[in-house]
């Protein structure tokens, strides 16, 4: 091999790299920890580089990819097989359990979490090693099949997995260094098929273009290989622009305000500041995901914290200190519920979304039990029941764990019969002296008529939600301080579950029930798992809640229903069973309510909007489907337009070179080989050994082959009709192969999509000069 | 595209000269294969020299019939041959001729030398000085012979058929390149197999096969097939890949020295032959290749580099053929 060959043989495999690094990082916004990257990258580098030595030293073709795929091997084994490999490098029964292990552990993982999933060590091992896999395809594609065009439908394939999983949302970089570096090794490669014989081109070039016989063979070539790159680009470009078209391509086009804090906003160390941030910038970010566990009912309201202490400035956490006990030891009991009420036991595991910093563990109201692998620092608050981390102790952000809960399911008499509340409850009917008097009047206004708390507070939960001619919409100014729930209360009437609930709430306690604003989530959308529940930022939400003796804190819901929430049966506040049980928590005990079918979010606009937003998706979808479809269709469409124009087109005959040329593509597509550059009869040797044996075939091919010497070198030649010749090797070519190959010939014809094998190395020699006679 | 004036083609051989030029091909060799038992591949390329017009070069080691082969193709024409033994003290007027004075005529006569025959065998041929191997090198391109400022023309047709044993062998002076360019083809006998040594042994056992050779064909035919030849047709296409031949021969970098104009002449010339002896009235690529190797190989200087990795002139020749593309109409 000459030093030129080498040094082309060294770009062509930095191209391959870089190609497989920049298709590898297209996957790196679907995990949070993207160390998978360089491992690949490592892996990758020894992969092509094996290659690159390899061909420097003129090994066999075959040896070459076998080099390659034992070093590629060896490095996942020594790197990911956890020492089962012998001598760390080769693969043994145990490695394959392993990696059947670690596959198994990344598809669980994948399930359970949506992107960016959090950090795992299989997951990692996954990704890597396809980077791995990823570099050897694209060398063997490019440096030994010479596929590069088709390398391009191969590696749109592999980046539609992220695109897909990601929402249509792409990795512009990735996807823009991905095409320079498959341009790059287009540009290698193609050089290098001209550069096995182009030298001696500069001494011929008169002697090529004297005759009219054809156009210098550089340029043909360069011209045959073209409509294969051209799809490619077009694919490349339709990739990248079709994200910018569409609507949920792209985030930004919703950022429009009150996410400002940048990257790191789902940050929750003061709950009520987050859902704001969350609801308002409406970040679609999935924040947790719930899986239940033994039956249990589907997780709404899922509560971060309580907030006790309502101040000048809007409600807030109040002073906890001293408050909160160590997590390991048992929960405290459930404030004010009674062994005789009726509740049910619910399990749930959970996985905290890397991306979401709270400092406020996720649970569903009333956590039991709660375990989790380091609970160090952990506290839970005795009266709120709600789960913190010590601030300097970091977040729960990627933290899983499981926990039971009690939901109560009150009957009706069980509220109504609710004895008022004791002393203890008393900080939990504080107003400050700063309280507009409009709040104690709409609430005696309201509640008219109303003989008992419970009825009171659905008295509120109705004028909130339908009679007092409120209206949703987060366009609100953010808050609940004094001014604002003043003004929500007399003037605009127009807010969203902060002001509904901080309002509701201090209504409440004007008429002395004790009551306290909960923040947290409403409820989720299905996950990909059976039981599974998503929770992104847009599903954040704050409620009020009051308190009943002997049942503890029941949930209201005075939002609208607007914003599509099922809203708790009693909040409807015209319930007619009276002893039907009643639960906020449990939206099937009432089937008839709000549509509990497609749980809403808090959209910034909306509810049309968010089904117009989960609609676009799939149409998003349908087109990405579509065009994927139509970019591998051209290949198909080019080769039987082709077939159309030479055989039988027009004049209903086939001219000889057409001919040629159809038996050659029909034959290149079947895989039966075809060595550009030899003369006629030496080109079609191979092909004729590999029909069968008949002399109908054969005479065939003689004539084929004479029509095309006699038209090409013969002083003189009359054109015959060769349809039925090229129409009997067609047959004969479909008779010597496989199904497998039909099918590959009809969908990606390597006649349109490949650059054809040519002459041009000292190996094939002895091949053709062994057919010459 | 600008054009050159082409010289309009002579017509191609019609199908009555093919028929004849075909079958008296076939007397001849087959004639030569009587006595050369297994070579049909080397018996056709003397032939194919033969109708081509040129020279042909038989190199191999001692007694493998080299000489058997250049006496049956010189016997198998009824023409005048010669046979010079070449050896080191040979002299140049040997070959070419001399004149020496005639006493009764007060004149300098010419006394033609062994070149003026049709058939020339020159046996081992490299066993002469550099001197006396130019004085009959020189004969063979000229087609003359001049001594004395006096130009003697040799017969037609006239064809040098030289025996020499490899380079390494002892007492050989190696013909210069430019000489070895002069001849078409250079082919190797090579050992007879096993089946056609033992035929051997049983035919040639005895008497000298030699011997019962007749002619089969004259002076005056082979002279008319060489016209004939001539006329084969060849395109454009096919002139230019012996062209794209030649020239990559000249950049390779295995080769000190590619191969010449004149090669890429012999190398057309012996196609035409080829052509014809298929029956074909035009050249095809695949005559091209086939000839290649023994036209182009011996004319041939590896370079330094390609002796010292073990390169042969005719691995180079096969390497360069399966670099060139074979140059399609409308690609």
């Amino acid at each position: 091999m000459s030093t030129a060959r080498a040094v082309r043989a060294a770009w062509t495999g930095l191209w391959v790299w870089v190609l497989a690094v920049a298709v590898g990082a297209a996957f790196a916004p679907l995990v949070v920890d993207s160390s998978f990257l360089a491992e690949g990258a490592l892996g990758a580098a020894a992969v092509v580089l094996t290659g690159i030595l390899l061909r420097a030293v003129a090994a066999p073709r075959g040896f070459v990819v076998a080099g390659q795929a034992v070093v590629g091997l060896g490095w996942v084994t020594a790197a990911y097989g956890a020492g089962t490999g012998i001598a760390g490098l080769i693969p043994t029964g145990r490695t394959l359990e392993e990696a059947r292990a670690i596959g198994q552990a990344t598809y669980e993982h994948a399930q359970r979490y949506a992107a960016p999933v959090p950090d795992l060590a299989a997951l990692d091992a996954t990704l890597a090693t396809v980077i791995i896999a990823l570099a050897l395809v694209i060398d063997v594609m490019a440096s030994e099949l010479r596929w590069t065009p088709a390398l391009g439908l191969v590696l749109l394939a592999v980046l539609m997995i992220p695109a897909t999983l990601l929402g249509g949302e792409l990795q512009p970089w990735a996807f823009v260094l991905g095409a320079a570096a498959y341009a790059g090794l287009l540009a290698v490669t193609r050089r290098d098929d001209a550069g096995s014989w182009g030298p001696r081109m500069v001494g011929t070039a008169d002697a090529t273009t004297r005759s009219g016989a054809g156009a210098p063979a550089p340029f043909a070539r360069l011209a045959s290989a073209l409509p294969a790159a051209g799809i490619t680009v077009v694919a490349i470009a339709v990739a990248m622009l079709l994200p910018a078209l569409t609507p949920t391509a792209s985030q930004s086009l919703f950022d429009g305000g009150g996410n400002g804090d940048g990257g790191n906003g789902t940050g929750l160390h003061n709950p009520v500041l987050d859902m704001r941030r969350n609801l308002r910038g409406q970040s679609p970010e999935v924040m947790l995901t719930v899986q239940e566990l033994e039956g249990s009912p589907r997780p709404r309201y899922v509560r971060l914290a309580s907030l006790q202490n309502v101040g000048d400035r809007g409600w807030t956490l109040g002073d906890r200190i001293g408050a909160g006990q160590e997590l390991d030891d048992d929960l405290p009991s459930i404030p004010g519920l009674n062994p005789g009420t009726d509740r049910r036991e619910a399990r749930y595991s959970v996985a905290v979304a890397p991306g979401f910093d709270t400092r406020w563990l996720p649970l569903v109201y009333a956590p039991t039990a709660v375990s989790m692998t380091d609970p160090e620092g952990v506290e839970v608050n005795r009266s709120m029941l709600d789960v913190s981390r010590i601030e300097r102790l970091g977040s729960f952000a990627g933290e899983t764990y499981t926990f039971d809960a009690t939901i109560a399911r009150p009957t009706e008499s069980d509220l109504r019969t609710a004895p008022p509340s004791t002393l203890t409850m008393s900080s939990y009917v504080d107003l400050p002296n700063s309280t507009p008097d409009v709040v104690a009047e709409r609430a005696e206004e309201v509640t008219e008529g109303a003989d008992n708390a419970f009825d009171r507070a659905l008295a509120l939960q109705r004028w909130f939600r339908s009679e007092g001619g409120f209206e949703y919409s987060l366009d609100q100014r953010a808050g609940s301080g004094m001014e604002t729930i003043e003004r929500f209360l007399t003037d605009d009437r127009v807010g969203y579950c902060e002001q509904f609930a901080t309002a509701m709430a201090m209504m409440a306690r004007s008429l002395g029930i004790p009551a306290r604003v909960s923040v947290g989530f409403l409820s989720g959308e299905p996950g990909r798992a059976p039981g599974a529940w998503v929770f992104r930022g847009t599903d954040m939400h704050a409620w009020p809640e009051l308190y009943f003796a002997g049942v503890g804190w029941v949930a209201f819901e005075p939002t609208p229903g607007g914003s599509g929430y099922a809203p708790p049966s009693f909040a409807r506040g015209d319930s007619t069973a009276p002893e039907e049980p009643l639960s906020s928590l449990a939206p099937t005990a009432a089937p008839n309510t709000a549509p509990t079918a497609a749980p809403g979010r808090e959209t910034g606009t909306t509810a049309a909007d968010d089904s117009a937003d989960s609609s676009s998706r799939g149409v998003l979808f349908l087109v990405l489907g579509a065009l994927a479809l139509l970019v591998l269709a051209i290949p198909a469409v080019v080769r039987a337009t082709r077939r159309h124009r030479r055989v039988g087109a027009g004049s209903g005959e086939t001219s000889v070179e057409d001919a040629w040329a159809e038996v050659r593509d029909t034959a290149t597509d079947l895989g039966l080989g075809w060595t550009d550059g030899a003369s006629p009869r030496a080109t079609v040797a191979p092909l004729r050994a590999r029909l069968r044996d008949d002399p109908e075939i054969r005479a065939a091919l003689d004539t084929l082959v004479e029509a095309v010497e006699r038209s090409r070198y013969a002083p003189s030649y009359e054109d015959v009709d060769l349809t039925p010749v090229v129409r009997r090797l067609r047959t004969a070519m479909t008779d010597a192969t496989s199904r497998g190959q039909h099918v590959l010939a009809a969908v990606l014809p390597r006649s349109v999509l490949a650059v054809r094998e040519t002459r041009g190395t000292s190996r094939e020699a002895d091949e053709v000069l062994s057919l010459r006679e | 595209m600008t054009t050159t004036p082409r010289r309009e083609p002579p017509a191609p051989p019609g199908a009555d000269q093919t028929e004849e030029l075909v079958a008296a091909a076939g007397r001849l060799a087959a004639n030569i294969e009587s006595v050369i038992v297994g070579k049909t591949d080397v018996v056709r390329t003397a032939v194919v020299v033969l109708l081509a017009g040129g020279h042909l070069l038989l190199e191999d080691v001692p007694g493998v019939g080299k000489t058997m082969l250049s006496k049956a193709l010189a016997r198998s024409i009824d023409g005048s041959m010669r046979r010079i033994q070449f050896t080191p003290d040979l002299l140049p007027s040997d070959v070419t001729g001399t004149s020496v004075w005639d006493p009764e005529s007060r004149t300098f006569e010419f006394r033609p030398g062994a070149v003026f025959g049709n058939v020339v065998v020159g046996d081992e041929i490299n066993r002469a000085s550099p001197k006396t191997q130019s004085a009959l090198l020189e004969c063979m391109e000229e087609r003359q012979v001049t001594v004395d400022s006096t130009s003697y023309p040799l017969e037609d047709p006239f064809m040098v058929v030289a025996t020499q044993n490899p380079l390494e062998m002892e007492g050989t002076y190696p013909l210069p390149e430019a000489q070895r360019d002069r001849f078409m083809a250079r082919v190797s006998m090579g050992y007879p197999s096993a089946e056609a040594e033992a035929a051997m042994l049983r035919e040639h056992g005895g008497a000298d096969p030699l011997a019962d050779l007749a002619p089969v064909t004259d002076v005056k035919q082979v002279a008319d097939l060489v016209a004939t030849v001539r006329t084969v047709h060849v395109a454009p296409a096919i002139e230019q890949y012996a062209v794209a031949l030649t020239h990559a021969t000249r950049s390779t970098s295995r080769l000190r020295l590619g191969a010449s104009p004149r090669a890429t002449l012999h190398l057309v010339r012996a196609a035409r032959a080829r052509a014809a002896l298929d029956r074909r009235p035009y050249v095809l690529p695949d005559d091209i290749a086939a000839l290649a190797e023994p036209v182009l190989a011996h004319r041939l200087l590896l370079s330094p580099d390609a002796v010292v990795a073990g390169w042969q002139a005719s691995d180079v020749v096969r390497e360069v053929l399966a670099e060139v593309r074979v140059p399609e109409p409308g690609r």
